[in-house]
C-alpha cells in the first residue's frame, strides 16, 4: 500500500509537470490523460487509471495495468481523435466533461458505476450528439426520468442503461 | 429572574443525583452557572426578546434587522442569501413574513415552473444561468444535515420557441444575444424541427430555437421547501401574519427649485396576526417587498403612489395581479418522453406532465381578455381558444381531454413585464424584487444572491441588475423583454 502510494504521488507529481512545460501541438490525449489525472478531484488517482480508451484507426486500449503504470505510448499517437471512452466506476460528474469537449469523434461513451453522473451529466452529453453512438449508463444510482428526457438530443445513440 | 434561579439549581440537582445518588450535599456545577449568568445578561440588555409578560408566540419577534414581506420563493431565497453572505453569526436577524401558511394562492406553487435562457435581454440570460448553476448544485448550497438531500426533479428537456415569417428576425436577434451571454441554444430550420420532433407540424413555422442545457421544469414547492428549510435552519424567523401597515418617520427637503421632497424612513412594520385583531409592530431597519401579486398593495401602504400626480411620490408601483390559466390535458397518442416545453408564435404553450400521457397547456390572453383577479376560479371557455393551436401545432392533440385545471396569479409588471430591483428613491430603506411577470420562479436563486449583495454588500457583486431598478419606472424608459409567455 505503501509503494503504491508513493507511485500515486509520483505519477501525479509528473503529470502535473507535464502540464506545466510547454507542449507543442498539445494533442488530444495527452490533454485527456493530464486532465484524468489532475482534475478528478477525490481522486484517487488509482480509480483514474482504470479508466480506459482508445483511438480510432487502432482497437487497443489504452489503460493502465496491474500495477497502476500508465504507458505513454499513446503519445506517439498525436492527432487522432478518441473514439470511446470508457471512465465506468469512476467520480466524473459535470465538470469533469470539460476535459472531453474537444472530443469531436467520440463514438462510445460508458459511465456505468459512476456514483456522480445525474441528470445534469446527461444533459451535457449534446455536444456529442452528432457523432455517438453507444452510452452505456447501468449502474448510476443518480439517473432519473429527468435526465433521460434530455437524451432525446442525441439522435443515432443506441442507449443501454439499468439502474 | 425567578426562571433563571429555578434553572441553576435543577442544574446542580441533577448533577448530584447523577454522581451521589442522594445526600444532601449542594453541588454547584460551575460550567452551567457561568452559562446561566451569560444568559440573564444577554437578556438584561436593552435590544434582547426577553419580556416578563407571556406572550403569544405565533407573534413575529419585536424587533428585526431586516423583514421580508411575502414568503414565496423570492422572499425564502433573498432570506437564504442573506443568512449565507452575513459575515458573523446571526450577524442580521431576517423575518419572513407570510400571509397564508397554506399556500393557496402564492404564485410560487401554482407555477409551471419551467426555466429557460432564451429572453432578449442579457441580464435576464445571466438570471436564468446563474439559477441552473445554483439549481445544479443544489445539495452543496441548500442540504441540511441529517435531512433529505433536496430533488427538485428537474426534467432537462428544453424549450423550443417557434416564430412565424413576422418574428423570425427577432428570434434570430434574441439568438444572437443569448449565444453571446453564453447560453446554450441552436436555431432549428423547419426540416431540421420535423427531424426533430415528427409529432410536430411545421406549417406557419419559419424558425425554430431550443435551448440545448439548463432549460426545462422543475418542482416549484421542493425548491421554495428547500429554501425555507434552510434558511430557518440558519436561524431566519418565519411569521404566518399579514403586513397591514408601516411606521415610519418622514424628512422633508427642498429641492433646487424650491419643491418640497418627503423622505421617509420605515420604523415599524405592523404584522397581523391571521383570523385576528392582535398584531404586533416590528421594529426593523430594512424592508424588503417580495410580496409577487400583492406588492403593489405593500408599496401603497408605504405611501408610494399616493403622492401628487407628476411628482415621485406620485409614481405608484407598477405591479398587479394578472391571472394565468393551466389546463391538464390528457391525449394518449401524444409526443412521448421526449417532448420539449413548446411555445407557439401564437401564444399557446404546453409541456409533458408525468409519464401517463399528460400536458399542460396555457396561453397568456390578450390586454382586452384580461380575466377578473378578485379570486383564481378558472375559466373553461378559455381553453377553446388554446385547443386550435395546439391541435394545429400538434395534430396527435385534436384528439384530446381537459382532466383539469388551476389559475395563479402573475406578479404583472404592467409597465415593461420585467423585475423591478432595488431601492426606492424616497422610502430608503424598502427593497423591491418584484414584478417578475411569469419568470420570478426562475430567477430566483440569482435573484435572492443580487439582493443579499445590494442590502450587505451596498451593491451588484456577481450580476449587475441596475437595469432593474425603479428609477427607469421614474424616467419612463422601459427595458422590454420580447420573448414573455
Amino acid at each position: 500500500m505503501r509503494q503504491s502510494c508513493r507511485q500515486v504521488t509520483l505519477l501525479a507529481a509528473a503529470s502535473r509537470y507535464w502540464s506545466s512545460s510547454p507542449v507543442a501541438p498539445p494533442s488530444k490525449q495527452s490533454r485527456l490523460l493530464l486532465f484524468l489525472s489532475q482534475r478528478f478531484h477525490d481522486i484517487e488517482t488509482l480509480l483514474s487509471w482504470s479508466s480506459w480508451f482508445k483511438n480510432r484507426g487502432q482497437s487497443e486500449w489504452f489503460r493502465s495495468d496491474r500495477r497502476g503504470k500508465f504507458s505513454w505510448d499513446f503519445m506517439n499517437h498525436q492527432d487522432t481523435s478518441i473514439e470511446e471512452v470508457d471512465v465506468g466506476n469512476t467520480l466524473i460528474n459535470y465538470t469533469g466533461l470539460e476535459n472531453l469537449v474537444k472530443q469531436r469523434g467520440l463514438r462510445t461513451l460508458s459511465v456505468s458505476g459512476c456514483a456522480e453522473v445525474d441528470d445534469w451529466f446527461l444533459s451535457r452529453l449534446y455536444m456529442f450528439q452528432d457523432t455517438l453512438e453507444e452510452l452505456d449508463i447501468s449502474n448510476c444510482p443518480r439517473i432519473s426520468v429527468g435526465g433521460l428526457a434530455a437524451l432525446q438530443k442525441l439522435r443515432y445513440t443506441d442507449q443501454h442503461g439499468r439502474k | 429572574v425567578w426562571r433563571r434561579r429555578g434553572e441553576c439549581s435543577a442544574a446542580c440537582n441533577i448533577l448530584q443525583h447523577d454522581r451521589f445518588g442522594g445526600g444532601s450535599v449542594m453541588v454547584w456545577d460551575l460550567e452551567n452557572q457561568f452559562k446561566a449568568f451569560r444568559e440573564k445578561a444577554a437578556d438584561a440588555m436593552p435590544g434582547s426578546d426577553w419580556t416578563p409578560f407571556e406572550k403569544n408566540s405565533s407573534l413575529p419577534p419585536e424587533r428585526a434587522d431586516i423583514v421580508i414581506v411575502g414568503g414565496g420563493v423570492v422572499g425564502w431565497s433573498i432570506a437564504y442569501w442573506l443568512k449565507q453572505k452575513e459575515m458573523i453569526r446571526d450577524g442580521v436577524r431576517v423575518l419572513v413574513v407570510e400571509r397564508d401558511p397554506t399556500y393557496s394562492q402564492a404564485s410560487t406553487v401554482l407555477s409551471a415552473g419551467g426555466i429557460r435562457q432564451q429572453f432578449s435581454l442579457p441580464e435576464n440570460i445571466h438570471l436564468s444561468m446563474a439559477s441552473a448553476d445554483f439549481m445544479r448544485n443544489i445539495n452543496e448550497h441548500l442540504s441540511v444535515l441529517n435531512d433529505d438531500p433536496v430533488d427538485l426533479q428537474f426534467n432537462h428537456s428544453g424549450y423550443l420557441f417557434l416564430a412565424s415569417e413576422k418574428v423570425a428576425h427577432i428570434m434570430e436577434e434574441n439568438y444572437s444575444t443569448q449565444r453571446y451571454a453564453g447560453a446554450k441554444v441552436s436555431l432549428l430550420s423547419p426540416t431540421q424541427l420535423k427531424e426533430k420532433c415528427p409529432w410536430i407540424n411545421t406549417d406557419g413555422v419559419v424558425l425554430a430555437s431550443y435551448g440545448l442545457e439548463n432549460e426545462g421544469w422543475f418542482d416549484p414547492w421542493m425548491l421554495l421547501n428547500a429554501f425555507r428549510r434552510k434558511a430557518i435552519s440558519m436561524g431566519v424567523y418565519q411569521c404566518f401574519g399579514e403586513v397591514t401597515g408601516f411606521s415610519y418617520t418622514t424628512n422633508t427637503m427642498t429641492t433646487a427649485e424650491g419643491d418640497k421632497v418627503d423622505f421617509r424612513r420605515i420604523k415599524y412594520a405592523n404584522v397581523q396576526m391571521p383570523n385576528s385583531l392582535e398584531y404586533q409592530p416590528v421594529e426593523c431597519a430594512i424592508v424588503v417587498n417580495a410580496a409577487g401579486a400583492l406588492s403593489g398593495k405593500v408599496a401603497e401602504m408605504m405611501g408610494i403612489g399616493l403622492g401628487p400626480k407628476d411628482t415621485i411620490s406620485g409614481i405608484p408601483l407598477p405591479v398587479e395581479p394578472r391571472k394565468r390559466f393551466i389546463y391538464v390535458v390528457h391525449c394518449p397518442n401524444g409526443p412521448g418522453l421526449d417532448t420539449p416545453f413548446l411555445v407557439d408564435y401564437s401564444g399557446v404553450y404546453f409541456r409533458r406532465e408525468g409519464l401517463g400521457g399528460n400536458y399542460i397547456a396555457g396561453m397568456s390572453p390578450e390586454e382586452e381578455e384580461e380575466p377578473e383577479t378578485n379570486n383564481l376560479e378558472v375559466d373553461h371557455q378559455f381553453f377553446q381558444n388554446i385547443w386550435p393551436h395546439l391541435a394545429h401545432r400538434v395534430p396527435a392533440f385534436e384528439c384530446l381531454k381537459v382532466k383539469s385545471a388551476w389559475a395563479g396569479f402573475y406578479d404583472y409588471n404592467t409597465f415593461d413585464q420585467n423585475g423591478i430591483v432595488g431601492m426606492h428613491p424616497l422610502v430608503n430603506n424598502m427593497f423591491f424584487a418584484t414584478g417578475f411577470s411569469g419568470h420570478g420562479l426562475q430567477h430566483s436563486p440569482a435573484i435572492g444572491r443580487a439582493m443579499a449583495e445590494l442590502i450587505l454588500d451596498g451593491g451588484f457583486k456577481t450580476l449587475d441588475l441596475s437595469a432593474f431598478s425603479f428609477k427607469r419606472i421614474m424616467t419612463k424608459e422601459p427595458i422590454l423583454e420580447r420573448n414573455i409567455v
